[in-house]
């Protein structure tokens, strides 16, 4: 007996699911995401990194051209072309960042230090326990709100504000990844950074060692020095960053404090004499803090909305005829210690 | 055994970073854990370890306000030190005289005896050679700054001696890291030269000298005596202060170096 055929009903496409033609710049990322995999750890670029070389260095050799008609290989060989120009990053080797740099960081400033501080091709995990914990990424394409440590911040943001004693802190430590070898190889490592609440660690710090041969020890300790003072500068940086933004606020409140003296003794002085002697040195010091904001402005200190608001301020201030606003001093309620138990948010799939 | 010495503390320190006095057995623990080699110094007012660039400070003992208010001094003398050095090709240290003298061999005198007490002495003298400037005297000038007036100067080109820590445990080797005899021998100026002023009076005074302890000298009581310490303080431009309750008794144990 024939077999039957069987009716075979051909699929339904849903509507809207027809194929797009293929643009040139979506084959060009996907080559160039495949290319990305294999290059060293050094050389490799983010998404954002790979979209502006398209952009502005490979895209313009193949203006107007169809995508049917640019080979694989042109494409390659533009890529390559890429990498060559691409400076290689320090650091991107676990074994090669000293633990003291990675110790003892501030709750508060974790984005801050996964974005500035730590090389941006290495692959890290943050373990708060009961607050959260992310899964192990490379902080390549590190993203606050995507990769969970934002939670993370504002769960111990929020035991951190209702007990002001705590002392919570965040100390990274050299691990291996799941299924890996401890053979030094950089991709089989991460740094966990794992929650110390006054000075006590949440889980047993044991930081894997590297069995490292005789022969190479002083190579790896020269490369350790460069790389962890690379670090440590970027630190200075941000710490220097810092305190000229904070000394920027600082000169502008003091400004604005001093005007406030000058116009109080300007407005209840009844002697006419003293009176112009006070308005100009109003205009003295008004001239004085518009220089000092302008250049505080320039130099990136303050933001564009905080320059709005002391300008305003110190204006008020210089060409009033009244006397200063006196802020209300609210009275501190002293805070209750209450320990919430609060269960980590589950990320949806 | 020879102990290492660096030159400039930014040798061996790129960052530095304070931290609460019960973070310092933790930051031992974390040494010991990651092995390697630290260094860690105890002081009197603060601890700090050095761990791989990183310098770690701690406050030694309970806080003490009057010396936290006066760290500015430090930075101020070392400045003008700077300057005075920079002026000066070489500092030549005078005779080195006794910093207590007792000239009696009785142990316990009796009768009328007086003191005059320099004010301030080792910080006029500075003031006065010229190693800190009128701006920093002015400064340091307040009565809760006292020991911190004398921390300034007595620090002034001392190096700090640390001890070598190796897999988690502190060993009895140790580094120096700083230093620098220029500036020490600034300090030995100014304490040399008080005690050289001492001996002055002791000569001046002849018979009725009866002891000095470092910048306080006691004598037989008469106005001719109080007049030739009073003109000699004035010509060397130093300020004083009369003991007016004259003692009746000084033993010897007063001008010993312990007491």
């Amino acid at each position: 007996m024939a077999k039957s055929k069987k009716n075979i009903t051909p699929k339904r496409s849903s509507p809207g699911s027809q194929k797009r033609k293929p643009t040139l710049y979506n084959k060009i990322l996907k080559i160039f995401t495949e290319a990305n995999k294999n290059v060293e750890p050094e050389k490799k670029l983010s998404i954002s990194q790979r979209r502006d070389y398209i952009k502005k260095m490979i895209m313009p050799n193949f203006a107007g051209e169809s995508p049917y008609r640019v080979s694989k290989q042109r494409i390659d060989s533009v890529i390559s072309n890429v990498y060559q120009t691409v400076v290689p990053k320090e650091g991107c080797d676990v074994n090669l960042i000293s633990p003291s740099v990675v110790a003892n960081i501030a709750w508060f400033e974790l984005d801050e230090f996964i974005v500035n501080i730590i090389p941006n091709c290495v692959y890290i995990r943050i373990d708060a326990g009961k607050f959260g914990q992310t899964k192990i990424f490379n902080t390549l394409n590190y993203d606050y709100n995507q990769n969970g440590v934002r939670q993370i911040v504002e769960n111990l943001r929020e035991y951190a504000e209702n007990d002001t004693e705590v002392d919570l802190s965040l100390t990274g430590v050299k691990s291996l990844r799941p299924k890996k070898k401890n053979d030094g190889n950089p991709e089989n490592y991460y740094i966990d950074f794992v929650l110390v609440i006054n000075s006590e660690p949440i889980k047993d710090i044991d930081p894997v060692i590297v069995n490292i041969p005789e022969s190479d020890k002083k190579e790896i300790k020269k490369k350790k020095t460069k790389v962890r003072n690379a670090i440590l500068a970027r630190v200075n940086e941000l710490k220097k960053a810092k305190r000229r933004k904070a000394n920027a606020r600082k000169n502008a409140k003091k400004n604005i404090k001093d005007l406030e003296k000058i116009q109080s003794r300007y407005v209840r002085t009844k002697n006419q004499e003293k009176k112009q002697i006070y308005e100009l040195t109003k205009y003295s010091i008004y001239a004085k803090a518009l220089r000092m904001l302008n250049l505080s402005i320039k130099r990136g200190n303050i933001t564009k909305a905080q320059y709005e608001q002391y300008f305003n301020k110190i204006g008020n201030l210089a060409f009033s005829k009244k006397l200063p606003k006196k802020k209300q001093v609210k009275k501190a309620t002293p805070k209750k210690n209450i320990t919430k138990k609060k269960t980590p948010k589950r990320r949806k799939k | 055994m020879s102990i290492k010495t660096y030159k400039r503390e930014g040798y061996l320190i790129k960052s530095k970073d304070f931290y609460t006095k019960k973070k310092l057995n933790y930051i031992l623990d974390l040494i010991q854990k990651n092995g390697g080699e630290a260094y860690i110094r105890y002081g009197n007012f603060s601890n700090e370890i050095i761990w791989e660039g990183k310098s770690y400070s701690f406050p030694a003992k309970g806080k003490r306000k009057h010396f936290s208010r006066g760290i500015f001094l430090f930075g101020m003398v070392r400045r003008d030190a700077r300057l005075f050095c920079a002026r000066k090709k070489t500092i030549r240290v005078p005779k080195k005289y006794p910093a207590n003298i007792y000239s009696y061999k009785e142990k316990v005198l009796k009768g009328n005896f007086t003191g005059t007490d320099v004010s301030h002495a080792y910080w006029r003298i500075a003031y006065n050679l010229g190693v800190i400037s009128k701006r920093t005297y002015e400064a340091g000038m307040q009565d809760d700054f006292k020991s911190v007036r004398l921390a300034a100067l007595s620090t002034l080109g001392k190096g700090k001696d640390y001890k070598i820590i190796r897999s988690g445990k502190e060993t009895e080797e140790s580094i120096k890291i700083g230093g620098n005899d220029k500036m020490d021998n600034i300090y030995k100026l100014i304490r040399y030269t008080c005690y050289r002023y001492m001996n002055e009076m002791k000569r001046l005074l002849k018979s009725d000298f009866i002891g000095y302890r470092t910048d306080c000298i006691y004598y037989i009581d008469s106005p001719e005596n109080r007049k030739i310490i009073r003109e000699y303080l004035k010509s060397k431009d130093l300020q004083f202060v009369q003991l007016i309750k004259t003692r009746k008794a000084i033993h010897e144990h007063d001008f010993s170096e312990s007491s």
